[in-house]
């Protein structure tokens, strides 16, 4: 009985509000903490009746959560991506040089 | 810090940082622009802005965490150097490439079967230690237009504000709206075919 009415309900839902593409588009927006009461109550009411949505709402925030994490990850040293020793050379060169720079104009000035 | 570095003139070498936090930094530039010269040329600079303001450096935090906020500076200038100053192209709002998505016969724009999002059963942390995510993490960022990567970065890595990324960018905050929902719309799906379908399997 009850999910007959839910079946009703969610058709209904389906039908009348916008669809799982519109409220994409509302869940992303929602993360930047912008809806109106009336987005909020659509994607709300969307969400009770869609499993799809619901998992694409959790999936971005999972993303979120990655993206966040991953400067943690580079802090422990975990990340792949490493300065070449020719890179680290030519940074060195580079600063040996600035700071010669910079004492010679100190030097000058006083 | 300022009496050490005028005794001891020797013991202020900026060349140490490049063994100590280089590794550090270039991690940090090129999760944000993905480009190995791009990140090289952004450590250069925040090491150079570094020896600039040395003086002001207290010691009350960390050098690697002094370093690490001046390179972020360094990548906001970066991102702002890098976007022209135009509306968004056609190709940078283009969503039809996800239409597919949305392709159910019954509901109009509804997703298909085949196409709605599965569960991912698996942690943030836990998809970060494996290489092979990180891996499809940076290819898919990667095929993002440069200015909607940029933005998404800022927002999701750096938590910057959407006032301050438009300010960035030059965008209008409705744009600005639309550049996330096209990096996540993209990033989900890359991720979705790229990865958890095959762990799944």
């Amino acid at each position: 009985m009850f999910g007959k009415i839910k079946n009703g309900f969610n058709k209904l839902v389906w039908k009348l509000l916008p669809s799982c593409k519109d409220i994409t588009a509302l869940i992303s927006r929602s993360l930047e903490d912008d809806l109106s009461l009336r987005e909020k109550l659509v994607m709300k009411t969307h969400l009770y009746t869609c499993i799809a949505c619901q998992r694409y709402l959790t999936q971005l925030e999972f993303m979120s959560e990655v993206l966040e994490k991953q400067d943690q990850k580079i802090e422990k040293g975990e990340y792949a991506p490493r300065l070449s020793s020719e890179a680290s050379e030519r940074l060195k060169n580079a600063l040996k040089s600035s700071k010669l720079l910079i004492l010679f104009v100190f030097v000058y000035c006083y | 810090m300022q009496a050490q570095t005028a005794e001891n003139p020797q013991e202020f070498d900026p060349t140490v940082w490049v063994d100590r936090h280089g590794d550090y930094l270039f991690a940090l530039a090129f999760a944000r622009v993905r480009e190995c010269q791009a990140a090289e040329e952004i450590v250069e600079e925040t090491l150079l802005a570094a020896i600039r303001s040395f003086d002001s450096f207290a010691g009350t935090i960390s050098e690697r965490t002094w370093l690490g906020g001046i390179l972020k500076d360094r990548i906001i200038d970066h991102f702002r150097r890098n976007c022209q100053k135009n509306d968004l192209t056609a190709a940078e709002t283009e969503m039809s490439a996800y239409q597919y998505l949305f392709a159910d016969e019954t509901w109009k724009d509804h997703w298909t079967q085949e196409t709605m999002p599965s569960e991912w059963r698996m942690a943030p942390e836990q998809a970060l230690e494996k290489m092979e995510f990180c891996a499809v993490l940076e290819h898919c960022l990667g095929e993002l237009p440069v200015r909607i990567a940029s933005a998404f970065t800022l927002r999701e890595m750096d938590g910057l504000g959407g006032a301050e990324i438009c300010d960035i960018l030059h965008v209008s905050k409705d744009n600005y709206w639309l550049m996330l929902h096209r990096a996540r719309t993209h990033l989900r799906r890359c991720l979705e075919y790229d990865w958890f379908r095959k762990v799944n399997d």
